[in-house]
């Protein structure tokens, strides 16, 4: 080979230039297929998109616990929301009813889990279940925000999830609103002064929360203090949660027809909380483009 | 006007400096390709948005830690070689000041590795109290060259004036290593002196903090929505600085973000077309796109230029080393091997050609022959290519591209033919 080079240079040379263009074209077609891909993807994330309502019910409670409420929601607005329901096994396998029609913006997702003990042990079993089931939702369809709501402990499991788990999607994902409901942040004890293990991890980890998070917690109550079943100071015990973490917290209570704890997701008032509170029901506000004013 | 250009030319090879310059770099170009090489690798295989790593999906199939421990191994190459290239340069050059002069050329090489380091060296309180040896580490590396040939070439000239001639370059005359040791007392210890009073008056780590700060502005300027001259101009004076051996080693990372890119962006994945985005001519896309053949100064261009046109082996052989890395836009190793670093004859084409690839492409855009470059590309995308993934497949862009590139290669023969007639790097090794 060195004769080759001595003699002229530029053979070498040439067989050398010509091998390089022969594997720039080579890899121009992974290249391509690449960017098509990618940039399709691209595409499709920034469509205008739908903005779930995501929902865990409680515990004792399945993927139809919300049925009666979606009913209540879609009888007031003329934009009917789809309701799909998933239910995650013991095996993590997701089964799903229901389905999210097309073009709507702003369906709503339940799940549920079939292990729907209640206890700390097993909230953190059901946060990780709702991040099995969140990850194929983020894989399935395209949306960058979404609404969080949870009754009794699936607030809890959206308050353990926020702190464990969502750091994975903030930075393509924004969680818009928390719409808790008669979660119980400490148990069933009445009082701060003798927090639960879960609600001391819950508020040492608090910073994780994102601080862009508006909260509302709703409480009912059918004496002067519970629901019934959960007593109103573990509801209230969430502001040492959130409160100081993120953007804002509002708490409300609800008295009154329906207001025990189980009656909760079908009480009218709440229903209007939700419609005003959680629901996007202006329009969403349409960027000026540059150029355009 | 010409004849006076050549003996501007002749004048400039001939200077001292410029000739150690020259051998100096050809000395080094092993180091310097090494070092593209691991960057390269680096960069394409080893980075999140790589070109390899992407396309070839890596992230789908390669165990992590393989992927982590060939990302250290790479980016401990990468650090020695061309982070510490300085060093290399100081020595060399200093050895062939010397030897220009017949002094003592290794003692020389050792002397300037001492005083570069001193100028680096890093004054501060925690260093001195916990006793460690601290440096301005960017002062020691490849975007620092030019004040490393300086010191290099002033320690040589202190061992011209202070120490005695003596044929150093004979192997068969014996040399006193007492002669040698003693001789080099002085310069030593001059060297050391001026050193420490040098990098006090001067304020290295300040002036080069200057440096880089004046260097990302010119980048951040260069790169975003400005006015054309503007950016043209940025991109112009950013070509002198890496011409001068004040640059970084690499073009790879070129801004691919910012507010007008992705306006850009949007506008396009909205659309699906490149054609009327807002910032047609946002300056990063423009240069990335259509100027960043290998690098700055369209090394590319130069390196096919010679592998055409060439007669000599050296630059045949240097250039076929140094091609892959260019073609993935890691260029230190041709700026090195051939050398483009303050090569007199070569600026002109370094500097000039890409900004003229980016007025005649800033041109067709603005007519609407040509659409804009909204999409990202990957980082060690081979530069030929860009503009084409850049527009999501455009095939015209691409012939247009494929035209600019002849252009660039075909407006490097001359210069290609200037550099391998030029009497003074003909011979190598006789000289001294």
């Amino acid at each position: 080979m060195p004769k080759l080079d001595e003699l002229n240079p530029r053979k070498r040379s040439r067989l050398i230039l010509i091998l390089i263009i022969l594997a720039l074209i080579l890899l121009a077609a992974p290249a391509f297929v690449w960017m098509r891909s990618s940039n399709a993807y691209l595409a499709q994330q920034r469509k205008p998109k739908m903005s779930p309502v995501i929902m865990v019910p409680g515990s004792s409670a399945t993927e139809n616990r919300f049925n009666q409420l979606v009913n209540l929601l879609n009888k007031d607005t003329d934009k009917k929301h789809s309701l799909m329901k998933i239910q995650v096994g013991n095996n993590d396998k997701l089964s799903t009813t229901g389905y999210i029609h097309r073009g709507d913006r702003e369906p709503i997702i339940v799940i549920g889990f079939k292990n729907n003990h209640d206890g700390y042990d097993n909230i953190k079993k059901q946060a990780r279940m709702l991040n099995i089931a969140f990850e194929s939702l983020t894989k399935q369809y395209h949306f960058n925000n979404f609404k969080a709501f949870g009754h009794s402990n699936g607030g809890l499991v959206w308050t353990y999830w926020l702190e464990k788990y969502y750091s994975q999607y903030s930075d393509s994902i924004t969680v818009k609103r928390l719409m808790t409901l008669g979660t119980p942040f400490n148990f069933a004890e009445k009082s701060i002064q003798s927090p639960t293990q879960m609600f001391l991890d819950l508020e040492k980890n608090k910073k994780k929360i994102p601080s862009s998070l508006s909260v509302i917690s709703v409480a009912g109550t059918e004496s002067y203090d519970s629901d019934g079943l959960v007593p109103e100071e573990s509801v209230q015990a969430g502001k040492y949660i959130y409160q100081k973490q993120v953007k804002h917290y509002t708490t409300m209570t609800v008295t009154g027809d329906d207001a025990q704890h189980s009656d909760l997701p079908q009480n009218k008032e709440i229903v209007r909380i939700i419609e005003q509170y959680l629901l996007d029901n202006k329009s969403a506000p349409v960027p000026v483009k540059k150029g355009e004013q | 006007m010409k004849r006076r250009g050549y003996q501007f030319l002749q004048w400039l090879t001939h200077s001292s400096f410029i000739s150690i310059v020259h051998d100096t770099l050809l000395a080094l170009f092993p180091f310097a390709l090494v070092g593209s090489i691991a960057q390269m690798i680096l960069k394409t295989m080893f980075s999140e948005d790589g070109f390899f790593a992407n396309i070839f999906y890596f992230s789908e199939w390669m165990p992590d830690w393989i992927f982590k421990a060939c990302q250290a191994a790479l980016f401990a190459i990468n650090q020695v070689t061309l982070s510490l290239f300085g060093l290399l340069v100081v020595y060399e050059a200093a050895k062939y000041t010397a030897r220009l002069y017949h002094r003592d050329a290794q003692t020389a090489g050792m002397t300037g590795i001492i005083a570069l380091l001193l100028v680096a060296f890093r004054y501060d309180k925690f260093s001195m109290v916990k006793g460690i040896s601290n440096f301005n580490w960017k002062l020691l590396g490849s975007q620092s060259v030019l004040l490393a040939f300086v010191i290099g070439y002033g320690v040589g000239q202190l061992y011209r004036w202070l120490a005695k001639e003596r044929n150093y370059s004979d192997n068969h005359t014996f040399i006193s290593i007492y002669d040698r040791s003693l001789l080099a007392i002085w310069p030593v210890i001059i060297a050391v002196v001026s050193a420490v009073v040098i990098s006090f008056l001067l304020n290295f780590s300040v002036l080069n903090a200057w440096l880089r700060s004046g260097y990302s502005t010119l980048i951040n300027v260069g790169e975003n929505d400005n006015q054309l001259w503007l950016v043209v101009l940025t991109k112009l004076l950013m070509a002198v600085v890496d011409w001068l051996g004040l640059g970084t080693a690499n073009s790879a990372n070129v801004m691919m973000s910012g507010l007008s890119f992705e306006e850009n962006l949007n506008y396009a994945l909205q659309h699906n077309s490149c054609w009327n985005v807002p910032h047609p001519l946002l300056g990063g896309s423009l240069y990335n796109s259509f100027a960043n053949f290998g690098g700055h100064g369209a090394l590319l261009a130069l390196l096919v230029a010679i592998l055409i046109v060439g007669r000599r082996r050296d630059y045949h052989r240097i250039a076929r080393w140094s091609l892959i890395p260019t073609l993935f836009n890691s260029s230190f190793g041709v700026m090195v091997g051939i050398p483009v670093l303050m090569n007199p004859i070569l600026f002109l084409p370094a500097v000039f050609i890409p900004t003229l690839n980016m007025l005649i492409a800033a041109l067709a855009i603005t007519i609407h022959i040509l659409p804009a470059t909204p999409y990202p590309v990957l980082v060690g995308t081979p530069g030929p290519l860009i503009s084409f993934i850049a527009t999501n497949g455009n095939w015209w862009v691409l012939m247009f591209t494929i035209a600019l590139f002849i252009l660039d290669v075909w407006l490097y023969l001359p210069f290609v033919r200037l550099l391998e007639k030029w009497p003074q790097y003909q011979v190598k090794g006789g000289r001294f």
